[in-house]
């Protein structure tokens, strides 16, 4: 196979850096405008390249709204729900791909269908429940409705089922078998489905605004989304500069994630061949 | 004495399908046992029944005289090797070995001396820190041997292990293999469906056909008085010549009349059990031939000569009836056109064509006018 015709090449990236515009553009955007000053994000002709770097500008809009707070709060919450999710997936995924119960193929095709209904019909159900409990404005609200991920458990099951047999069959003749056959093998050789699983998780949780904005009134557990919202509610039409800034310091940790797992972040949906 | 392995009447079932039917079979301690069918026979599963990893439906397995029918596979003592090896594929060569070990609690250094001195005989010392995707099949193949002898136990378990190598590795291994069991000592069953693998590991064999033993012997025993058609078909290659035949008792002797000559036992006594029609077997290797007219004889068309260097593969046809030789390389010129069989010195196998029984096995002589 000899290489491609050079024409063809340059229209490929062509075509690829014409789609990255409306992609990258926003973001561009964003990081200009976080480190203008103020008088400079409105002008008539639109500045491509700021004529002054007002770095100044991340300290003044982390410390015009509880920042630190809501980041911590986003940090707990998001740890926590992809924690319970790892343990929970793994553990039902175990069981559906290498248990022989009766009903499995019952219980997998209901686990099936709450990956097809929205999240949002079980809101209102899991708020009266948490109302019930107490644990509205609190960690456990945010975390616990969570807990589980029917996505996560077929993802998983999907990558156990891929472990040959033989694997299993060799494993028990060592002694390693149930539980721990699923800590020595399964885990590790499922390494990138549960990298890409958090991944995926991590997104979702990290940018939720719906839930967080539901169960919390107060800035102790606000998460950064609901911060961000705050902030812009506050704020109304004035400072757009800090808002950007804001804006960057609540979506860089997910960037930078990205750009650190990108690799396996694509890989699991080539394999899952599923949108989260 | 107490076997290394006793299997007593064992049965299999899946739902209404019998895969396996009262099979039965003793292994000595030290002995190289295999197990030889079509693929689908259910030897496979009987392996996996041995080793624990499936469930029978009825029978019982013992290993060294205790029964382990219901230990779980975990405590029967025995390693196996798999077909694809069932290497753990996150784990190197000396993880590989060393897990099994790991996982009994055995200490540190005697883990350490166990590993090397099966790296040592596998000739896998350099390769012990590469993962099983770095490894050639042989090599891995020896990983997977090694994993198996570490562990030092009391049955070695195979399921065609020499199957995904390409054949000059796999005829390596297979003198290797049976060098390091004989070192070893340690009681090997063996299944395969290559018939060479079977003839030249085993120092028994049991072919299984259907889910049924069909015989148990030495490999050489086997291969020259098969107990029933199946078996006298499936080992050797070219495989049995067959043909109906006739019996005709005469005063001093009986002859077998087929359609490519009439073969005449040593003495009435021999074919004594032979029924009056027999399905004739005989191997390529067993019939004497000539290019010279023999009177009373009918000659063979001769279809094909393949020289293979010390041999001649003859194929001849009389009416309907197709014949594969095997003769030595100065017997025929390869344009024979015409060949005779010298009844005297064939080697021939009588069958019931309606059960595939076994009735005789005899060399014929010289017919004498009686």
């Amino acid at each position: 196979m000899g290489a491609k015709p050079l024409i063809l090449r340059a229209l490929t990236y062509l075509v690829l850096i014409l789609a990255l515009f409306p992609i990258l553009l926003p973001i561009y955007w964003m990081i200009i405008t976080a480190v203008k000053p103020k008088d400079e994000v409105f002008t008539f002709t639109p500045e491509w390249v700021p004529h002054t770097v007002a770095l100044s500008n991340f300290g003044l809009a982390w410390n015009s709204a509880p920042f630190g707070h809501y980041f911590i709060n986003s940090v707990v919450v998001t740890t926590g729900i992809i924690f319970l999710q790892l343990v929970t997936s793994t553990l039902a995924a175990y069981a559906l791909a290498r248990l022989r119960f009766f009903g499995r193929g019952v219980l997998f095709l209901i686990i099936l269908s709450a990956m097809i209904l929205p999240i949002q019909i079980t809101f209102l159900a899991n708020f009266v429940t948490l109302k019930n409990f107490g644990w509205l404005d609190t960690y456990q609200g945010l975390v616990i409705p969570f807990a589980a991920s029917a996505f996560g458990t077929f993802l998983l099951r999907q990558a156990f089922l891929a472990v040959p047999p033989a694997l299993e069959d060799a494993a028990r003749l060592d002694r390693c078998t149930g539980l721990s056959f699923l800590w020595n093998f399964l885990v590790p050789l499922s390494r990138p489905t549960l990298l890409a699983f958090t991944l995926v998780a991590l997104v979702a949780h990290w940018n939720d605004y719906f839930w967080p904005l539901i169960v919390t009134n107060t800035d102790a557990v606000r998460t950064l989304p609901i911060g961000l919202g705050m902030f812009i509610a506050q704020e109304v039409t004035t400072d757009w500069n800090l808002l950007m800034a804001a804006t960057l310091f609540v979506s860089a940790p997910l960037l930078i994630a990205f750009f650190v797992a990108q690799r396996y972040f694509i890989s699991s949906f080539m394999h899952s061949g599923l949108k989260g | 004495m107490t076997h290394a392995l006793d299997v007593v009447n064992l049965t299999k079932s899946f739902g209404a399908t019998r895969v396996l039917q009262e099979v039965s079979l003793e292994v000595a301690e030290g002995e190289f046992f295999v197990l030889l069918g079509p693929s689908g026979c259910g030897k496979t599963t009987l392996l996996r029944i041995i080793a624990g990893l499936e469930p029978m439906s009825r029978g019982d397995v013992s290993i060294r005289g205790q029964r382990v029918t219901d230990t779980p596979a975990e405590d029967r003592d025995i390693a196996m090797v798999f077909q694809d090896y069932a290497l753990y594929p996150h784990m190197t060569a000396r993880q590989n070995l060393e897990f099994g070990l790991k996982r009994r609690r055995m200490p540190k250094a005697e883990i350490q001396a166990r590993v090397s001195r099966a790296a040592q005989t596998l000739g896998i010392d350099q390769l012990l820190d590469r993962k099983p995707r770095q490894l050639s099949g042989g090599q891995q193949q020896r990983v997977a041997l090694g994993r198996a002898i570490v562990r030092q136990p009391k049955l070695f378990l195979m399921d065609e292990p020499l199957s995904n190598l390409d054949a000059q590795v796999r005829a390596a291994m297979r003198f290797e293999l049976k060098r390091l069991q004989r070192d070893l000592g340690v009681a090997t069953v063996y299944v395969t469906h290559d018939q060479v693998e079977a003839m030249t590991l085993g120092d028994r064999m049991a072919v299984i056909n259907a889910g049924r033993i069909e015989q148990i012997g030495a490999p050489l025993d086997v291969y020259a008085k098969p107990a029933n058609l199946f078996v006298g078909r499936f080992l050797g290659n070219p495989s049995l010549n067959v043909f109906p035949g006739s019996i005709e008792r005469k005063s001093t002797t009986t002859v077998v009349c087929t359609p490519i000559g009439n073969f005449a036992s040593g003495s009435n006594g021999t074919l004594a059990s032979a029924t009056e029609k027999v399905d004739v077997g005989v191997r390529p290797e067993n019939l004497r031939v000539t290019d010279r007219e023999l009177p009373g004889v009918p000659p063979l068309d001769v279809l094909l000569v393949e020289p293979l260097g010390a041999e001649l593969l003859v194929y001849a046809r009389r009416e309907t009836v197709d014949v594969v030789l095997r003769v030595p390389v100065d017997t025929l010129p390869l344009d024979a056109k015409k060949v005779w069989i010298r009844s005297a010195g064939c080697h021939l196998h009588l069958f019931d064509p309606q059960t595939g029984q076994a009735l005789a096995h005899f060399t014929a002589v010289e017919e004498r006018e009686s």
